[in-house]
């Protein structure tokens, strides 16, 4: 039944990381990165995508009266890409890697 | 060089894309140590309108770019185990990915088979009436058990009884999943020979026939006296005490689930399988075998049971030993730590006033007064003049003390009573008249007023072309004015005013005569004074008077006398 296969055929593959928590996030863009190096594998470094700012302004109040104040409420998104080529073994520990909470990880993988 | 386009590192139609995510508690290699707790789930990505279609289907009709879908979840349909991926087999596997050429190891993946229960949700106690027990124990936790019953009671050495090995085993009701906890108070637990197999709420999940045990489970059943479609498949209805309510709402569920009677409907909760299976398969085996080990590991000997007691007197014993130990422990002072916090606080307050830091005030501007130029506020405020302030004390009709106004004594008679209403209305009727009298007045004001505007804008409506010269004086005039100012001019046009006498005007009334005064009499004509002539004549009467004696002294002959300076008249003119 199990099926063992001979050829390391190494794939490429592109991590995403997406938060809106910088410092989680580069947390988990160290160790994947230093967890890739270690294993010899040819890792691009982290491509950090413009952050997406996500802002609400809107009234203070529950009802219509008052001075009209508002408030500004700001969501920011920050992106980071991490491309490897790497046998699919090792792909088991790339993903035993603790994650942060909050910490989106999107793994696409392509044939070499 | 030329723009090339860049070859992209990954090409999207021949890629597969997967969430990391955490494995689920279902999967049963969540409590598997070596595989890893996350694993890649493959996302779908689907177009939009395709995906609400779908979610439109099951009633969730937003239009946002969420994915719904992903919380739907399967109706808990049949399901079987599979041996190919039971727990004990948990080397590699390759997976075949739609994009033939990835292959990564199944670990990375979540497996396919999941568990009902969770692993969390295991260890969870079940709290509530534990109603899968035994229905003896169920009725023993009842409140109204009754202990002198006989039958009730446990036999003293029910454990040994419980402990011997025998085929009673067999026709326990095995439930694969739930041989963990609920089956320790089973296993033990032996009562009658009637209550062989225990009334769980099984899942017939093709373990045993129905056949084996129903027989028995009907026969026991059938003792009892309630029986209704309940009771096949849960111990609510005979255990736990009905009341009238209760056993009204077991009747009207009786017949509400008449409908369901029909065979080819399932039960509810668990469906049932229909099959059968031999006794002897290999299958059955490997499971009691399974069910054994674990009893084995959670079932509590005997052995161990008897030391127990020894223990205790032990353990009572070094309580006593421990208590008799004076234990020195010693009390270090603790360090006086200072902060600059803390040292501030421990000023006194008698000296040290702590108060709220206040902005400076601002210095205002010196603002000067635009008549006087002398800057304001400044000097002192000038008090009433004399004239207000004889006005302020001169007694007006207004502050004269009113009745209505002065406060009522407590203690008034009747006659005080009437007599201080009828001041007040006396007041009252007074003020009216005041009051209506100013109203007149100023309404007659007004009018007059609005009146002269009403001409003064006609005149100016009128543009100033009407105006009328008068022929005397030679001003303008509108016409109906010309009319009043024609005799009047021509009395007094050519005629000379007379300069005004304010004295005079000032004089009138009064007793004081204005009549004019005698021409001032006229002086004799002032005679002129010729006291220089006099001065020089007398000095020269002086000198020769001194001559003369001189010279009488010396026998001279005596000069001649100074000549006179007043014209004697013409009489005397020759002598000189």
């Amino acid at each position: 039944k199990t099926l063992v296969e001979p050829e390391v055929a190494i794939h490429r593959g592109r991590i995403t990381l997406t938060s809106h928590n910088v410092k989680s996030l580069e947390k988990v863009r160290a160790d994947l990165i230093g967890g890739a190096k270690e294993k010899n594998l040819k890792v691009k470094g982290p491509v950090r995508m413009p952050t997406e700012t996500l802002q609400i302004t809107i009234r203070k109040t529950p009802c219509g009266e008052g001075s009209k104040t508002w408030d500004r409420f700001q969501m920011r998104i920050y992106k980071r890409l991490i491309d490897l080529h790497s046998p699919s073994k090792i792909v088991k520990p790339i993903t035993s890697i603790s994650i942060e909470s909050g910490v989106e990880v999107e793994v696409t993988i392509a044939d070499a | 060089m030329p723009h090339k386009k860049k070859k992209p590192f990954i090409d999207k139609k021949k890629a597969v894309s997967f969430h990391l995510v955490h494995r689920s508690q279902r999967d049963p290699l969540a409590a598997d140590d070596t595989a890893p707790q996350r694993v890649l789930l493959p996302t779908q990505k689907r177009e939009d309108e395709e995906r609400r279609a779908e979610q439109r289907k099951y009633g969730v009709f937003f239009d946002d770019d969420y994915d719904y879908l992903q919380h739907l979840k399967e109706p808990s349909g049949p399901s079987e185990l599979i041996p190919s991926c039971s727990q004990s087999d948990v080397q590699e596997q390759t997976l075949l990915i739609p994009t033939p050429g990835i292959k990564l190891p199944s670990s990375v993946f979540a497996s396919d088979f999941e568990e009902d229960v969770g692993l969390l949700n295991k260890a969870a106690p079940v709290s509530g009436p534990r109603l899968d027990f035994d229905p003896d124990i169920v009725a023993a936790l009842d409140d109204d058990f009754d202990f002198d019953n006989p039958d009730n009671l446990l036999e003293d050495d029910f454990i040994l009884q419980a402990n011997e090995p025998s085929g009673e085993d067999e026709q326990m009701d095995v439930d694969f999943r739930r041989y963990e906890i609920e089956n320790d108070s089973d296993g033990k637990y032996v009562d009658d020979d009637m209550e062989n197999s225990d009334e769980d709420d099984y899942d017939s999940e093709g373990l045993l026939s129905d056949e084996e045990l129903g027989e028995t489970q009907r026969y026991l059943f059938l003792e009892e006296e309630t029986k209704s479609r309940f009771t096949d498949y849960s111990m609510t209805s005979s255990v736990m005490r009905r009341n009238e309510q209760l056993t009204l709402l077991d009747e009207r569920f009786e017949k509400f689930f008449e409908q369901f009677d029909d065979d080819e409907i399932g039960a509810l909760d668990n469906a049932e399988l229909e099959g059968f299976i031999h006794a002897d398969s290999n299958r059955l085996q490997e499971v009691l075998n399974d069910y054994y080990k674990e009893k084995a590991k959670n079932c509590v000997k005997l052995d161990t049971l008897e030391p127990l007691e020894d223990e205790n007197l032990l353990i009572n014993e070094k309580d006593e030993d421990e208590e008799e130990e004076i234990v020195t422990v010693v009390i270090e002072e603790p360090e006086e730590k200072w902060d600059c916090e803390s040292i501030c606080s421990t000023y006194s307050n008698l000296y040290n006033h702590p108060q709220l830091i206040k902005c400076p005030p601002k210095p205002k501007h010196i603002q000067l007064s635009s008549k006087t130029g002398i800057p304001l506020n400044v000097l002192p405020q000038k008090g009433p003049t004399a004239k207000q302030v004889e006005r302020m004390q001169m007694i007006n009709d207004s502050d004269l003390p009113r009745v209505s106004v002065q406060p009522r004594c407590k203690n008034e008679t009747k006659e005080d009573r009437k007599v201080r209403k009828q001041a007040i209305r006396e007041e009252r009727k007074e003020r009216r008249v005041e009051k209506k009298a100013n109203r007149l007045a100023f309404k007659l004001e007004k009018r007059r007023q609005e009146k002269e505007l009403l001409n003064l804008k006609q005149n100016v409506a009128d543009g100033n072309l009407k105006l009328c010269r008068c022929d005397v004086c030679g001003r303008s005039f509108a016409p109906d004015v010309l009319e009043r100012h024609g005799p009047i001019c021509k009395r007094l046009f050519n005629k000379k005013r007379k300069p005004f006498n304010s004295l005079k005007q000032r004089l009138e009334g009064t007793d004081i005569l204005t009549v004019r005064r005698s021409p001032p009499a006229k002086m004799p004509p002032v005679k002129k004074s010729n006291w220089r002539q006099q001065h020089e004549d007398f000095i020269n009467a002086i000198r020769s008077a001194k001559q003369c004696t001189l010279a009488i002294k010396e026998g001279r002959p005596l000069p001649s006398p100074p000549p006179p300076t007043i014209n004697p008249g013409w009489g005397l003119l020759c002598f000189q």
